[in-house]
């Protein structure tokens, strides 16, 4: 059922020339139509003051009936691929409508942008209709689908109810994976040797996850002895990688959205090349404030998504800032970073020392 | 005009820098036949509709099946030839070599088969015109419900093609509405209805070719793509599925309607409450004389007045009144009778000319005149001499001569004379010895040969004994006529190539005084008796009703002598074309020319027209008004005219003035209907609070001096935490420059509903 509270009933043209042939029938009589005094145009006078009726009645069962709501393409879409977004219309009445119209607000929080869009739909008698709007996407950002309101216009075209909604979904557009370059993996590696040389003391590992059998190729510094001997099986931690000296990428998409793009790419590529290499790495970012700093660990590839994601949401891209002062500022226990950005006319993988 | 394209193409692919709509969205396509076959579905209906409604209208019998199946299928075929631009062309063309072969082909059907339909209109019309034997075409095949069925569908072949040229590019149903009225009109005209089913039919495709209009998307669209964006939105163009639902949904309900309205408003209780509008009335005339005497009809007609035109006649349809006067005379009154005022006198009947040729002037003496004035000279003691004065105010340049004045110059419009006259009293004796020349009575005598057996047939009829007088001859013309003729002023023209005489007595046998003095002219003729057609205005006491009394003149200034009154007031009379006149004078050896009248009483009922509430309040005004002049009259105490003028202008102010008002709340309504909806959120909160408040004003007077809207609000009701809420949501739309969000105006709106 549609229960959202209606906002107004607007009359539409159909109903305004009916109104108007009523009206100048009663008072003067309409050209030929009382020249003639056909008994037939005595019942098109009546059926016109019904019709409004009917018409109203229909506008109500239709309105009682009907279920819309929003859908966009589940999955991972990367920029150039299709989007799906659309209207899904279930109609429970034998009542058809042939004016549904949506009036949909469509943002981009990451770059900012919005259109207002109006979509113009039907409605099929006892049937469930998706309306999708395929799209393509250009560039990254968080695509956000507002359905504002939503105005149902009757058979007959004479009434139409307008309900305010306040329906959304949104869906992360990736960047497309590149490859990294010489250049790229000598910034990476030259980042990451350092931190790896930490790790190698042995300061990576700083909790416990959890406890399972021991599968062959663990390594034996891993096994549980004391509650292996409790349990007569062997049994070995699984190690949370929490160590904050780690691989630091700072991504900085200060610059203009075409290099953003790029930047993106980049540290989806050097996401994925860590992930495949078993490297831990931690994305950083600049919050709203220009002040601190927001971070994602990634372990994965739904983690390199979701840490997008709330660079996306935060929105900050700002002026490129002094990379030091900020880690210092914000206690960030690192010596050794990677920057992900665009200097010298190129955007590419930079190493940091602090 | 250059129709306004709603479904222009603005197919554009950008939704935000960072989103773009595929261009697959584009490539899908709608299924263009089934479009062009829903298009096509309505032609038929309104093709169908009409014809088929026309048919049955006129109670034509044709076969309705196959009538309906060829209709449908050419309205699917003339749909799907507007494919695209090649097979719209090459179709056209194809179509038209089609019907082309067709008509020559089966000419002789269509022929009859219109010409049996025409027969059926021209029934019609004859029983709605009360005319007999007005003829028709001869068909040259009989086989009647053949011809029709072929002429019905070679007629839906040509009219698929109008019909769809309205619906398949722009969807025009005002078209579709003409071109229904077009066909229908005929059985319309003569209140011949359609059947219930092609009316169902017509409407239902009328109606949803308006609802697939106001939906915009009825274009044909390039390259058929199911979605399009134009300026507004991006929409879907057709959806085959939809519009059939919606179709059949329409019908079901046009049809469910149609049904109960039939149930409910019986058609033979409309026809007995049916009256005919006035504005019909005026074209009655012109359609009867098509139907009875062709397009010739036309050129044979000319103005009369009260259905008299100097001896022209049978070349109007009906008599219409303007009750406006002509005349205005200033008399004494000297004898009961009616007094009769010539303006022409007929000579001889010139048959299937339909007119009376103006009488010869040698052969109309004044002799009663001469010896009536004699007589008054000699101070006979029953012997008077009045004089009347006749203005022309808008009446024809004639004599006016009055029973008996000496020949007098002609009256033109606008001018006025007087008329010297002396009555001819009985026990005058003046004219004992009149006597007529036998060249002057040869020449009232003649009869034209056309109209001698129309006139024995009648007088046979009649019967009137050989040895009886002349007067007495006179009554039993007249018992014959009331009787067996009966009065109306819309007796219809005199078909064409017939004599008006001759189709009176033995056609049409009905009509006004202008036939019934003809045809009475001739029988007195025939009947040795001297007999003149003669046309003027007759006053009549009892039934005059613009009289009043003079008081510029005396009884002595205008009547001398023997009055069998006594001394009269002197009366001004007004004589409308209400008084026009045609009656018989015959001469009577011994006592002259005296005005017979052979009329029967008129037996028209005066109709009642009620085409608008406006009129309907202007005629019950103006009936009652009359009521009012014809007391005022019936009392001589004049017409008080500033009582009516008032009144109407009062009606025509009050008219007025409703109107202004209605027309400035529709327009202040639309202004504020388009300003509301072009408002932003905090606008529309403060003006629906301001309606809210208006009201609450009207019960609440102290509320005028309060400003604030925690002030007010707090006035009406408790100071509750729903208020708090209500007045912040008010201050921040009325006074800052953050919009509400919808929930928060869902929110006053839902507290505005519940306190209303």
């Amino acid at each position: 059922m549609y229960n959202d509270s209606v906002k107004s009933i607007s009359f539409k043209f159909n109903f305004l020339y009916i109104l108007a042939y009523v009206i100048a029938y009663a008072l003067f009589g309409v050209g030929i139509f009382i020249y003639l005094r056909s008994y037939i145009f005595l019942i098109l006078l009546i059926l016109a003051a019904i019709l409004p009726f009917v018409s109203f009645a229909f506008l109500r069962i239709l309105s009682k009936s009907l279920d819309i709501s929003l859908f966009v393409s589940d999955g991972v879409i990367e920029v150039g691929s299709p989007l799906g977004v659309g209207i899904t219309v279930n109609n429970k009445s034998i009542i058809t409508s042939l004016n549904l119209k949506c009036y949909l607000s469509i943002y981009n929080d990451y770059y900012n942008e919005k259109c207002d869009q109006l979509i113009t739909v039907p409605v099929l008698a006892k049937a469930q209709n998706k309306n999708p709007l395929i799209c393509e996407a250009v560039s990254c950002g968080n695509i956000r689908v507002v359905l504002n309101k939503v105005c149902l216009t009757d058979l007959f075209g004479m009434f139409s109810y307008v309900y305010t909604k306040s329906q959304a979904v949104e869906t992360d557009i990736i960047p497309v994976g590149r490859s990294l370059t010489d250049i790229d993996r000598l910034g990476l590696l030259s980042g990451y040797s350092d931190n790896e040389d930490d790790s190698k003391k042995g300061n990576e590992y700083s909790d416990t996850s959890n406890i399972r059998e021991y599968i062959a190729g663990d390594r034996i510094k891993d096994i549980h002895w004391k509650l292996s001997s409790k349990r007569d099986i062997l049994l070995v931690r699984e190690h949370i990688k929490t160590c904050e000296n780690k691989l630091l990428v700072w991504v900085d998409h200060s610059g203009r959205k075409k290099n953003n793009e790029l930047i993106l790419a980049l540290t989806v590529a050097v996401a994925k090349y860590c992930i495949s290499e078993g490297i831990l790495l931690k994305l950083l970012w600049l919050s709203a404030d220009n002040q601190t700093v927001n971070e994602y660990t990634v372990m994965s590839l739904g983690d390199c998504y979701d840490g997008l994601h709330q660079i996306y949401l935060d929105n900050t891209r700002l002026n490129s800032p002094d990379i030091k002062s900020v880690i210092i500022n914000n206690d960030l226990k690192t010596d050794k970073l990677i920057k992900i950005g665009f200097r010298d006319n190129e955007v590419a993988v930079y190493a940091y020392e602090i | 005009m250059k129709s306004k394209r709603k479904m222009q193409d603005l197919t554009g692919s950008e939704l935000l820098d960072s989103l773009k709509i595929s261009e697959n969205f584009y490539t899908k396509q709608e299924n263009r036949v089934l479009t062009l076959l829903l298009k096509g579905l309505i032609v038929y209906l309104v093709t169908a509709g009409s014809i088929g409604g026309t048919l049955t209208a006129t109670g034509t019998a044709f076969n309705q099946l196959i009538f309906n199946l060829v209709v449908f299928a050419l309205s699917m075929i003339i749909g799907l030839i507007y494919y695209n631009k090649k097979t719209e062309n090459v179709g056209d063309i194809l179509y038209f070599i089609a019907i082309l072969f067709f008509g020559i082909y089966l000419g002789a059907y269509i022929n009859s088969g219109f010409y049996a339909w025409m027969n059926d209109v021209i029934g019609s019309a004859s029983v709605y015109f009360d005319l007999p034997d007005i003829g028709g075409y001869n068909q040259a095949i009989k086989n009647n419900n053949l011809t029709v069925t072929i002429a019905a569908c070679y007629l839906g072949a040509v009219v698929v093609i109008l019909v769809n040229m309205s619906v398949a590019k722009r969807m025009m149903y005002g078209d579709l509405i003409l071109d229904a009225l077009i066909i229908l009109f005929l059985p319309l005209y003569f209140k011949k209805e359609p059947s219930y089913l092609y009316f169902a039919l017509l409407i239902t495709g009328i109606i949803f070719a308006a609802i697939w209009k106001s939906t915009g998307r009825y274009e044909k669209i390039n390259n058929n793509s199911i979605y399009i964006r134009t300026k507004k939105e991006i929409t879907y163009t057709y959806s085959f599925k939809a519009h059939l639902m919606a179709f059949a949904q329409i019908f079901i309900c046009i049809v469910i309607i149609l049904s109960l309205l039939y149930v409910l408003i019986p058609k033979d209780k409309y026809d007995l409450h049916r009256v005919n509008s006035s504005a019909k009335e005026y074209t009655d005339d012109l359609v009867e004389t098509f139907i009875t005497s062709g397009i010739a009809g036309f050129f044979n007609r000319y103005d009369n007045t009260a259905g008299m035109s100097s001896g022209r006649l049978g070349g109007v349809n009906s008599v219409r009144l303007d009750y406006e006067t002509n005349l205005k005379i200033t008399f004494v009154p000297y004898e009961y009778e009616p007094i009769y005022i010539r303006t022409f006198i007929g000579g001889a009947y010139q048959p299937y000319s339909n007119m009376w040729s103006v009488a010869d002037p040698t052969k109309l003496n004044r002799n009663e005149y001469d010896m009536l004035n004699e007589e008054y000279i000699n101070r006979n003691p029953y012997s008077g001499r009045g004089k009347m004065i006749i203005q022309n105010l808008d009446a024809e340049f004639a004599e006016y001569s009055l029973y008996y004045s000496a020949k007098n110059e002609y009256i033109k419009t606008g001018s006025s004379a007087e008329r010297l006259f002396y009555p001819n009293y009985e026990d005058i004796g003046a004219t004992n010895n009149l006597i007529m020349s036998e060249e002057e009575r040869q020449y009232w005598l003649s009869v034209p040969n056309d109209n001698v057996p129309s006139i024995i047939n009648t007088l046979n009829k009649i019967n009137i004994p050989q040895n009886i007088s002349a007067l007495e001859k006179a009554d039993y013309i007249k018992y014959y006529y009331l009787n067996n003729i009966p009065y109306t002023l819309r007796p219809g023209s005199t078909p064409y190539r017939k004599d008006f005489v001759n189709y009176f007595l033995d056609t049409a046998k009905k009509g006004y005084c202008v036939h019934f003095a003809s045809a009475a002219t001739l029988m007195f003729r025939y009947m040795g008796i001297p007999a003149r057609y003669v046309e003027g205005y007759v006053f009549d006491y009892s039934e005059s009703s613009k009289t009043s009394i003079n008081q510029d003149y005396s009884y002595d200034d205008l009547y001398e002598g023997y009055n069998p009154l006594g001394e009269m007031p002197v009366l001004d009379a007004e004589l409308s074309d209400a008084s026009g006149h045609a009656w018989v004078e015959i001469y009577l050896d011994n006592f002259g020319w005296v005005p017979v009248e052979l009329t029967p009483p008129s037996s028209d009922t005066e109709e009642v027209s009620g085409e608008g509430l406006l009129s309907r309040l202007l005629n019950r005004l103006n009936s009652n008004t009359e009521i009012d002049e014809n007391n005022n009259a019936a009392g001589f105490n004049g017409l008080s005219i500033d009582t009516v003028i008032v009144r109407k202008i009062i009606v025509v102010i009050l008219f007025v003035i409703l109107f202004i008002t209605v027309v400035y709340y529709t327009v202040v309504y639309i202004v504020f209907v388009c300003r509301y909806n072009k408002a932003d959120i905090n606008t529309k909160l403060i003006i629906k609070y301001h309606s809210f408040i208006k009201k609450k004003t009207k019960k609440n007077k102290e509320l005028l001096s309060l400003y604030n809207y925690s002030d007010q609000l707090t006035m009406l009701y408790d100071n509750d935490d729903e208020l708090k809420v209500l007045i912040d949501i008010l201050n921040k739309a009325g006074f800052s420059n953050v919009l509400i969000n919808d929930k928060e105006f869902s929110y006053c709106m839902n507290f505005f509903k519940k306190r209303r």
